[in-house]
């Protein structure tokens, strides 16, 4: 992630920084400059850990709010991105906390014939190795990130699905940078192990 | 599968991170693939985006210090005009005791005179039930029943500076409940709810109460107040014993937003 984004095609030039001190200052547009540029990106990180595509828009929606009230406590001493990042994943994992209290579906699942809702869409589906991923498989890998606990898939969303920095992780997800990496590590074996498992039977 | 505890910083994880074996390696190409086919964020969930920031810059916008400094003073004077219902109302409590007063049952104006005289704490006790509707009264006469009980919102605008002054918004709040801390109370209302009924700091406070993860079962009430003259919400839960906890959070929270103070105080006998 870059520290600020400043077009050369008509967008405005200012960093991301400078956009939001002039938010701060009463610039009615600035803010919503800065949510234009990184708003896919945090569109994507949302939906990938929340699994949820409401939860996801709501997260968004909370996170983005909060921080247009709250962006004279930004002291730029990270990136805006990850701190509006920061802000966004700590609300998907509060959902998720507080969805955990009150379980709902969180995917779009499909119970089995016979009642198993291990068969479900995405997660049981096979996975093929030694091929260049296919549509399918995509779709099991994702379905697969939904049943992990929301620390390993937030940590593995951030560092192998958008190549967030190990370190620059560590500081959207409020941990140290040995956790991340044991996060992930840790995440990607379940993950190998449901896909793999999935594919044996 | 290793899917439980995983706040540890496993040195052997940490090892793996860097150099996969080759499952794992695959499973990370998987993720990698599917993050490239994500699409933009789609044009529905960006056009209601869009209408919730423009509908918070209507609302406030961003709290500058010069508005913090703004909202101060409106506390200020918000205190003294809770002040002059309480006294307006002692005037109108007066006025009903008297052979010459009007009959039935008093206002909220005239409930707030009751409590002045009976030495309650001024300031405008709202409750606010399931469906976010307030009924405004004092304390001292709303016992918080079960049937009425939902989260108790005490606007004390009290600005309080340290640890030691929460006991204050612990008493505030206790008075307001009325209850004894046992009593049954009902789960907290949503902030939703009470956006719909019209009252954002409510709905914000009750936002934050979330945000703080206190149990909703052991919240006893919120007092809309200010920490070293910021907006705060100080929530008073139990704590265990005769002791309840104050916890001051930011009224603009944010998710994942710490605790501002938190203070255990006991709870002063009847």
């Amino acid at each position: 992630m870059t520290p600020s984004a400043p077009g050369d095609d008509g967008r405005d030039p200012r960093t991301d920084a400078e956009l939001v001190a002039a938010h701060v200052a009463g610039d009615p547009d600035a803010f919503g400059e800065v949510v234009r540029r990184h708003r896919d990106r945090l569109w994507a990180v949302a939906l990938r850990t929340t699994g949820d595509r409401e939860e996801a828009a709501d997260a968004v929606q909370d996170a983005l709010v909060s921080a247009l009230r709250a962006a004279d406590r930004f002291r730029g001493d990270s990136a805006v991105t990850t701190w509006l990042h920061r802000i966004v994943v700590n609300a998907c994992l509060d959902r998720a906390r507080r969805r955990a209290v009150r379980p709902t579906r969180p995917l779009e699942e499909e119970v089995g014939p016979g009642g198993d809702d291990s068969v479900r869409t995405g997660a049981a589906l096979a996975v093929v190795p030694d091929q260049t991923p296919s549509v399918q498989t995509r779709l099991d890998v994702t379905g697969a990130l939904a049943r992990l606990p929301e620390a390993q898939r937030a940590a593995l969303v951030l560092v192998d699905m958008y190549d967030v920095p190990v370190a620059e992780a560590a500081e959207i997800l409020g941990v140290a940078v040995g956790t991340v990496k044991s996060r992930c590590s840790r995440g990607r074996s379940a993950l190998a192990e449901i896909l793999g498992a999935a594919g044996n039977r | 599968m290793r899917t439980g505890d995983d706040e540890r910083d496993d040195g052997d994880d940490a090892a793996a991170f860097d150099a996969p074996p080759a499952p794992e390696q695959h499973v990370r190409d998987l993720l990698r693939a599917a993050a490239a086919q994500d699409t933009a964020m789609p044009a529905d969930v960006a056009a209601r985006l869009e209408a919730a920031l423009a509908a918070a810059r209507v609302d406030g916008g961003v709290a500058s210090l010069g508005q913090r400094r703004r909202a101060r003073r409106f506390n200020r004077v918000l205190a003294a005009a809770a002040a002059v219902v309480v006294l307006g109302g002692g005037a109108v409590a007066a006025q009903q005791a008297s052979p010459f007063g009007a009959g039935g049952r008093g206002s909220a104006s005239s409930a707030a005179a009751g409590a002045a005289d009976e030495g309650a704490l001024p300031g405008v006790v709202e409750r606010k039930d399931a469906a976010g509707t307030g009924t405004e009264g004092t304390g001292a006469e709303d016992t918080g029943s079960a049937e009425t009980a939902g989260t108790l919102v005490v606007r004390s605008g009290n600005d309080y500076a340290d640890q030691a002054s929460l006991a204050d918004a612990a008493t505030v709040v206790l008075a307001g409940s009325g209850a004894p801390l046992t009593a049954t109370r009902t789960p907290l209302s949503a902030p939703e709810d009470a956006q719909a009924g019209g009252d954002p700091l409510v709905a914000q406070a009750l936002g934050c109460v979330q945000v703080l993860g206190v149990g909703a079962a052991s919240v006893v009430g919120v007092d809309l107040a200010q920490w070293r003259g910021t907006a705060a919400a100080v929530v008073v839960s139990r704590a265990g014993g005769d002791t309840v906890r104050a916890t001051v959070v930011a009224l603009d929270c944010v998710p994942g937003a710490d605790p501002l103070a938190t203070a255990d105080v006991p709870v002063p006998a009847a």
